[in-house]
């Protein structure tokens, strides 16, 4: 740019002793036909080559612009007419420093900016840190459907403050290029003025002193430059590495995401399935404790029934024995009636024909005698016959209780059978519930500890600009005292302090790990044991 | 009984971010945000099991914080780590001679960085 430019001046100074050579030419040609005239009394012979010489200086004047041309004898690129002084020099560097000022509006915009980001972080991360402490005191007591909202409500609110964090950067960079692109093409024009103003100083043969204040600046002007250029490789360093780190944490945030999906997932997915039959089990759990219950209060029915019918027995067996005697006694009674029937027989015989009446009583007695004796046995045989009911019945009786109580006892047992499997079942169901819990946990817990460690970025890239900045307030610092030292004194010592700047900053910037040029070097730089 | 790692970073995330990954994984943390804040606790009595220091900080150093806290009674033997942004040789080379254990370059992920204090915290 800077060449072509020069071919322009070229070419145009060619043009100016072009056309003042023509011009001067033109002007001879003129006074020798006006000084021919006056010697010559034949004046009309050269008044008409006078007046076409006129004519043509005239006409050349206006077409080569020379009334111009003695006015603005130089025109600069940035398309204003200068005078070929100081003037413009200061114009320029009264903007420079105006450009300067402005600087700071951009050092403060940057404060700012990263002083919110860093606040958002803080409150982004302090949120996450609460929902996880949450989901994970609710995964103790097993109560995930709400917590999934608010965590995708939180991994949304921190993937929207990364969002603004990587704007913020990217604006933050913007503003650094703006500035910085602005700041080149001031310094360009500056140092296109400078090489007209030692060419002007050589050709007007100015002072040496002039020259050198001029190669002054041009030196600091090129350290500018270059202080720029580190300024703008390092920026070029903290786009990428915000990009990185944005692309990280969004690929983190989609793990977490997964695993908080996949825990609450599964265990809707084990409630579907898994609730309805465990109420059932529950259900049917419960009637079997009832059952056993039941058998329970049975058994202990089982003494006061036994006694109660022991006692009957005793009672019947009582009545029957009682009824035994009174059997004995009618067997006594009859045998007795029987012995006197007998003696009343014989009596009877030994009073002859007057006794036949009482031997037919004698005869009835002992018959009724037998009779009695027989109705006795009778008796005896319905009694024995009767005990033996109340004794059979009494074992049919326990059989059918021992019966009922085992049937009962082999229910229990099924049902005790089938609580145990359920409580087996259900054993079984939270022993892998928890471990699918536990391993997604451990997992939430990874990613979550690897998203933190990502937010170091900030860190590092906050680092960047912050060296970014101090090199830019130092250098401004410097341009300020070139604007007043440039009309008073000299300058050449600020040359000095300029790549004094550009080499500290560059030297900071080496001690620090370099994202973009360590991918080589990779892991082993990251950490090292002494 | 868990132990004490002590964490030292001017910035706010850093700590944040470092204090959440520890605590996750069962440590005990303590902070503070400069050399002269940490040597402050130091001398109060805090005893930590672990100390990662930044090296650039305000008032005081990461270096200097070093070599203050090997003065101390009970710290010669103490592992310290560095956690930075520096990751030149030479700074490293400092680090070293202040008396650090070792030097990690930030940014360390959780995995990373628990794997390393492992191997300075045996049995922990």
């Amino acid at each position: 740019m800077a060449g072509q430019s020069k071919n322009n001046r070229i070419k145009k100074d060619a043009n100016n002793i072009l056309f003042i050579s023509i011009s001067i030419i033109l002007i001879i040609m003129l006074m020798s036909v006006v000084f021919y005239s006056t010697l010559d009394a034949q004046l009309g012979r050269y008044q008409n080559i006078a007046i076409l010489s006129v004519v043509a200086l005239l006409v050349w004047a206006t077409q080569s612009r020379l009334l111009k041309i003695t006015q603005k004898p130089f025109r600069f690129i940035s398309d204003e007419p200068v005078e070929i002084t100081n003037d413009k020099l200061h114009y320029v560097i009264d903007r420079l420093s105006a450009h300067v000022m402005q600087g700071d509006t951009t050092q403060d915009f940057v404060k700012t900016n990263f002083s919110e980001i860093e606040v958002k972080l803080i409150q982004s991360m302090q949120a996450l840190n609460t929902q996880i402490n949450s989901i994970i005191d609710l995964l103790k007591s097993e109560i995930l459907d709400d917590s999934h909202d608010v965590l995708d409500a939180n991994i949304m609110q921190l993937a929207s403050t990364l969002t603004q964090y990587v704007n913020a950067n990217t604006a933050i960079e913007k503003a650094l290029r703006d500035n910085l692109k602005q700041t080149y093409t001031l310094l360009l024009k500056l140092q296109t003025q400078l090489e007209f103003l030692t060419q002007s100083s050589v050709s007007t043969q100015s002072l040496d002193i002039e020259e050198k204040r001029i190669h002054n600046l041009e030196g600091i002007v090129e350290t500018h430059l270059l202080v720029d250029k580190a300024i703008d490789q390092q920026l070029q360093v903290v786009t990428f590495d915000t990009h990185q780190s944005a692309l990280l944490l969004l690929d983190l945030m989609r793990h977490l995401s997964e695993d908080a999906e996949s825990i609450v997932q599964y265990i809707a997915n084990a409630n579907e399935k898994n609730v309805s039959k465990m109420e059932r089990d529950m259900d049917n759990s419960v009637k079997f404790i009832i059952s056993i219950e039941q058998f329970i209060q049975k058994i202990q029915e089982i003494p006061d029934k036994l006694r109660s019918d022991i006692v009957s027995i005793q009672a019947a067996s009582g009545v029957i024995d009682g009824l035994a005697h009174l059997v004995d006694s009618i067997k006594e009674i009859s045998f007795q009636t029987d012995i006197l029937a007998v003696n009343a027989a014989i009596q009877a015989a030994h009073a002859g024909e007057a006794g036949l009446g009482f031997k037919i009583v004698a005869d009835e007695v002992r018959k009724l005698a037998v009779n009695s004796n027989n109705a006795a046995e009778m008796i005896e045989m319905g009694l024995e016959k009767a005990r033996h009911t109340i004794q059979d019945g009494l074992k049919f009786k326990f059989l059918d209780e021992i019966m009922l109580q085992m049937d009962s006892a082999s229910q229990v047992m099924e049902s005790v059978k089938q609580l145990q499997e359920g409580q087996e079942d259900m054993q079984q169901y939270y022993k892998t519930l928890f471990a699918v819990i536990n391993k997604n946990n451990t997992k939430l817990s990874h990613d979550i500890s690897e998203v933190l460690g990502s937010i170091q970025y900030e860190d590092v890239v906050r680092q960047r600009i912050e060296r970014a900045q101090q090199v830019i307030l130092e250098r401004n610092e410097l341009w300020r005292q070139v604007v007043e030292q440039l009309s008073t004194g000299e300058v050449d010592g600020l040359i000095t302090q300029f790549n004094a700047v550009l080499s500290d900053y560059l030297t900071k910037e080496s001690y620090h790990n370099n994202s973009m040029e360590s991918s080589d070097d990779g892991p082993s730089l990251k950490f090292e044991l002494f | 009984m868990a132990k004490i790692i002590f964490l030292v970073d001017d910035s706010a995330t850093m700590l944040m971010s470092v204090k959440n990954t520890l605590e996750m994984a069962g440590y005990k943390v303590e902070t503070a945000e400069d050399g002269v804040k940490a040597m402050a606790k130091l001398t109060a009595g805090l005893k930590p099991d672990l100390i990662i220091t930044d090296i650039n900080m305000p008032n005081m150093g990461g270096i200097e914080l070093i070599k203050k806290a090997r003065a101390l009674p009970g710290f010669r033997f103490l592992p310290i780590l560095t956690l930075t942004t520096e990751s030149q040789q030479s700074r490293r080379d400092e680090g070293k001679q202040a008396g650090a254990t070792g030097w990690l370059v930030k940014p360390v992920g959780g995995a990373d960085l628990l794997k390393v204090i492992k191997q300075v915290l045996p049995g922990a």
